[in-house]
């Protein structure tokens, strides 16, 4: 019906002017997200708490509806039952009585079965009677939320069943989360095996930390200050450095993380996607493509690590017993599921060196771990000392004056997580007759500047797929280009296996190995505490 | 909020200058007592000032501004202006919010007798923060004329008022009219009661674009609009004013208007929207677009032919602090706003 009348109708007649000025202009065509996965833990804690915050505030159009799909038989009832739970326990905005009575009312169970031909037939009829009933008009968000295992499987059964071709004019989008493989060959090797059943324009590959607003920010706060830019570059900028530390362990998940590591789980894609968002040169605009392509063009610039440079160009850790936060910590050997021989790094430092013009010659140092002193996710910015110094011998320190390399360089600090925040520290004149210089810091603080409440990871990114907005979502080739460098390290270190009486080689609740800190003394640098 | 409202340090100071000062070594005593290795930052992005005739106003004014104050650090100058009171300029000056090492919002609380009153912008100059821009909420003061003084225009990145506060609300419309067409784009204009109508807006705006609804906003037939109290509101006219200027409906004939009150005694919310209604009619196909309040949630039915279907939003909180807030964070286009109220004149006269 809704396509005949706009087919007859003239252009003028498409347009909505009741749109213009409004806050909520992004809002969705009606769709249906398909949850995949939809009894597991993802979908509990960040997937339908996030949907029902986006539908509580008005960012969902009426209509709007979510079908799980799960293996298991299961009920609309069930479901529902189970999903108002999840709300009242993770989600950022209350739950209303009302409001969940609309949501609940466009809330589905379709079970499905991957093992047979026609597995998905139940599904594709519950999303005929959802388009009927509600709307959606064939729209599709696929949200594969099940073990990377499944992914490929899956993909193939929705194109047999006429789900991946959006039908219509609507679209058919697939949402996919990490891992996206384990190493370049087999990253490649499911790119391609979806490319069979998807565009890379229906693609988007989720990752969490591209949807935090202090990540977003980092674009931002580059390139709409004018005052950066010229600096920042290696004439101005003597090395990067890139953190994310968490306090804690594998939390139970010992099996998946024997598997990967950190340089899997955190370096592959949250540090790779950081760093090019800090390195890349500024996008000529902010759509998708543009900005992607410039944070491709920055990984590509990034020197390999040759495997027989992996030891020198890497530290590798795990940790050992300890006190964090207080409390007692296990070694990583006696978490469960855990080989007790087990070689897996669960703390990673590295050096990488981006060849182009505007970082040549200026490192960027990575470090990932687990059990460290805190949870912190920063960038630090440290730039060149001063090329010389007229108040030698003025620098207030407690046992009096040292020499001018020892004033402080400038360093700007860009907090993630927690505590989100810019730092700059820099030279200032102690008070008082004589010429004394001391650092001091200013600090700002998102936190206690702008109170509002942020929108999750997940919100941003669920509603930014509905909108068909991939900008903040992993392209093929970006996956890629991360692999290719961390894969070389990979290869490195199976070459160079740790010896395994040095692991654990660092306590729980420290800062790391001390092979991290002897890797910066070598190039005399160190590494900032978060 | 309360820990914004509890002063982190106050002072008390006779005339301008002398309440500067004490802005100043508020400042210095938060330093010293948080250790000079702590530093200290002040970071604003603004300066809102309050004009009151009236102390509960003042007072009101003082607690929104310090709730704003938490989320746009600001400096915040609250004036009671009491012309027929003897001469006198007293502040109280506070620092609040954040912690110790980074209060969020100076407020300055300045009571100003006789002649002096009728000066306030001279008065406000020399305590606002250089360079950041300055938001002039006019609280109630009748005649609301006073806030278009050309030289508070010219001071001021947006006037702040509320067009639903006052008894005649064809009235202010047109008076509000009247002055969106003398200083034309110099003024820059900000509205707690179209800020009120933000959410019904949207819900209108939302319902009808799903691309096969689009082409029903050609054909609207009729226009529903009920606000709570006994008399047809501010905000309903405003809605109903921009869904006319909108979509260019002609100065006359269709669609049919009807925009009224629901005669209920309304306690707090008098004037408050409770229901819209749009109608459309297409190629002998219809289109029904409804909103309705329910407690604190907006609940919206779309019907397009026989397929009908349903949200239920919470509807966002409605205080001053809160409008103002989200008014200073996002500004909407003032050129809706100001052919909304054009409208909104005519349509009310039409009806009257
Ligand atoms: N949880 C997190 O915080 C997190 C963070 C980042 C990334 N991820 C990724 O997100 C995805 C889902 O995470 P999760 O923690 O929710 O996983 P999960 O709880 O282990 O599994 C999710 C659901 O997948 C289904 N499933 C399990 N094995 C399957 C198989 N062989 N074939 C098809 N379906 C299968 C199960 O549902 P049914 O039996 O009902 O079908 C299960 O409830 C994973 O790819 C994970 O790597 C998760």
């Amino acid at each position: 019906m809704c396509a005949d009348v706009l087919t007859q109708a003239p252009a003028e007649e498409q347009a909505n002017p009741l749109l213009e000025g409004l806050r909520s202009a992004r809002l969705p065509a009606p769709c249906a997200v398909v949850i995949f996965g939809a009894s597991g833990d993802l979908t509990q804690r960040k997937l339908i708490p996030a949907l029902y915050a986006l539908a509580a505030e008005g960012s969902l159009p009426p209509g709007f509806s979510i079908v799980g799909a799960a293996r298991t038989e299961m009920d609309d009832e069930r479901f529902r039952s189970a999903m108002r739970d999840a709300v009242a326990e993770h989600s950022r905005v209350a739950l209303h009585d009302d409001v969940w009575e609309g949501f609940a009312s466009g809330l589905f169970a379709a079970s499905y079965d991957l093992d047979r031909d026609g597995g998905l037939d139940a599904l594709k009829s519950k999303l005929a009677d959802v388009d009927r009933d509600r709307g959606s008009a064939g729209n599709r968000v696929f949200y594969l939320s099940v073990p990377p295992s499944a992914v490929v499987p899956l993909a193939e059964r929705l194109h047999q069943a006429g789900l991946c071709r959006p039908e219509g004019g609507g679209f058919s989008r697939v949402i996919v989360e990490k891992p996206f493989g384990r190493d370049l060959d087999t990253a490649r090797e499911l790119t391609s095996r979806l490319h069979e059943f998807f565009a890379e324009e229906q693609i988007y590959r989720i990752d969490h930390y591209l949807g935090k607003e202090s990540v977003q920010n980092l674009l931002v706060f580059r390139f709409a200050n004018g005052i950066f830019e010229p600096l920042w570059n290696r004439q101005y900028i003597d090395h990067v450095q890139i953190t994310v530390a968490e306090a804690i362990g594998v939390e139970g998940r010992g099996a998946y993380y024997e598997e990967a590591g950190a340089l899997r789980d955190i370096v592959q894609n949250h540090i790779m996607q950081l760093m090019a968002i800090v390195g890349m040169e500024p996008p000529s605009n902010f759509e998708a493509e543009t900005v992607r392509d410039e944070k491709v063009k920055l990984l590509r610039a990034v020197r390999p690590i040759h495997p027989d440079d992996a030891l020198s160009h890497t530290v590798r850790g795990q940790y050992g017993g300890g006190w964090v936060d207080g409390q007692e910590a296990a070694a990583y050997r006696d978490e469960k599921a855990v080989k007790p021989g087990s070689l897996r790094e669960t703390f990673v430092a590295m050096k990488l060196d981006v060849d182009n013009w505007r970082w040549a010659g200026t490192p960027f140092y990575l470090r990932a771990g687990k059990r460290l002193m805190k949870r912190a996710t920063e960038i630090a910015i440290q730039f060149r000392r001063v090329p010389h110094s007229p108040f030698t011998g003025h620098i207030a320190t407690p046992t009096g004056a040292l020499p001018p390399d020892a004033m402080e360089p400038n360093l700007l600090i860009l907090r993630i997580q927690p505590d989100e925040g810019i730092s700059l520290r820099f030279s200032a004149k102690v008070p008082g007759q004589a010429m004394r210089i001391r650092s001091v810091n200013m600090d700002f603080l998102y936190g206690s500047s702008f109170l509002k409440e942020s929108p999750e990871a997940y919100e941003r990114l669920l509603l930014d797929c509905m909108l068909g907005d991939a900008t903040l979502f992993a392209r093929a080739d970006e996956v890629e280009q991360a692999w290719r460098i961390c894969t070389a390290i990979l290869d490195g270190w199976r070459a160079h296996p740790p010896d395994t009486s040095r692991f654990p080689n660092y306590e729980a609740g420290t800062w790391g190995p001390d092979e991290a800190r002897a890797f910066m003394d070598r190039d005399g640098r160190s590494w900032h505490r978060p | 909020m309360t820990s914004a409202t509890l002063p982190l340090r106050s002072r008390h100071a006779s005339g301008l200058d002398a309440a500067s000062r004490e802005l100043h070594a508020l400042h210095r005593e938060m330093l010293i007592a948080s250790g000079e290795a702590h530093g200290h930052v002040r970071t604003s992005v603004s300066n809102l000032v309050a004009a009151c005739t009236e102390p509960d106003q003042a007072s009101r004014a003082a607690a929104a501004l310090l709730r704003i104050g938490a989320v746009h650090p600001a400096r915040a100058i609250v004036i009671l202006a009491r012309p027929d009171d003897a001469k006198r300029m007293e502040a109280d000056v506070s620092l609040h919010g954040g912690d110790a090492s980074q209060p969020t919002i100076e407020l300055v609380r300045l009571e100003v007798g006789g002649e002096p009153s009728y000066h306030l912008t001279g008065i406000v100059a020399p305590l606002l923060i250089p360079d950041m821009p300055v938001y002039l909420w006019v609280l109630g003061a009748p005649p609301l004329r006073q806030a278009f003084s050309a030289d508070t225009v010219e001071l001021t990145e947006r006037i702040i008022v509320d067009s639903g506060a006052y008894d005649d609300s064809a009235a202010t419309l047109a008076l509000i009219a009247g002055e969106q067409h003398r200083f034309g784009d110099g003024l820059h204009l900000a509205d707690l009661a179209w800020e009120r109508t933000a959410p019904w807006r949207e819900m209108t705006a939302q319902a009808f674009d799903p691309v096969g609804s689009r082409p029903f906003l050609r054909d609207i037939t009729t226009l529903t609009v009920r606000c709570a109290g006994e008399r047809a509101s501010t905000e309903a006219w405003l809605l109903a004013g921009w869904m006319a200027s909108r979509l260019s409906w002609p100065a006359s004939g269709w669609p049919r208007v009807d925009v009224a009150a629901d005669g209920a005694q309304a306690e707090d919310d008098a004037g408050a929207l409770i229901e819209v209604r749009v109608e459309a009619a297409r190629d002998g196909r219809t289109a029904t677009v409804h909103g309705r309040r329910g407690g604190d949630c907006l609940h919206t039915s779309v019907a397009i032919e026989d397929a009908a279907s349903q949200r239920t939003v919470s509807l966002r909180q409605q205080d001053d602090a809160t409008l103002i807030s989200r008014l200073m964070a996002d500004a909407t286009d003032a050129s809706i706003y100001a052919a909304a109220v054009a409208s909104a004149v005519d349509l009310s006269r039409r009806a009257a």
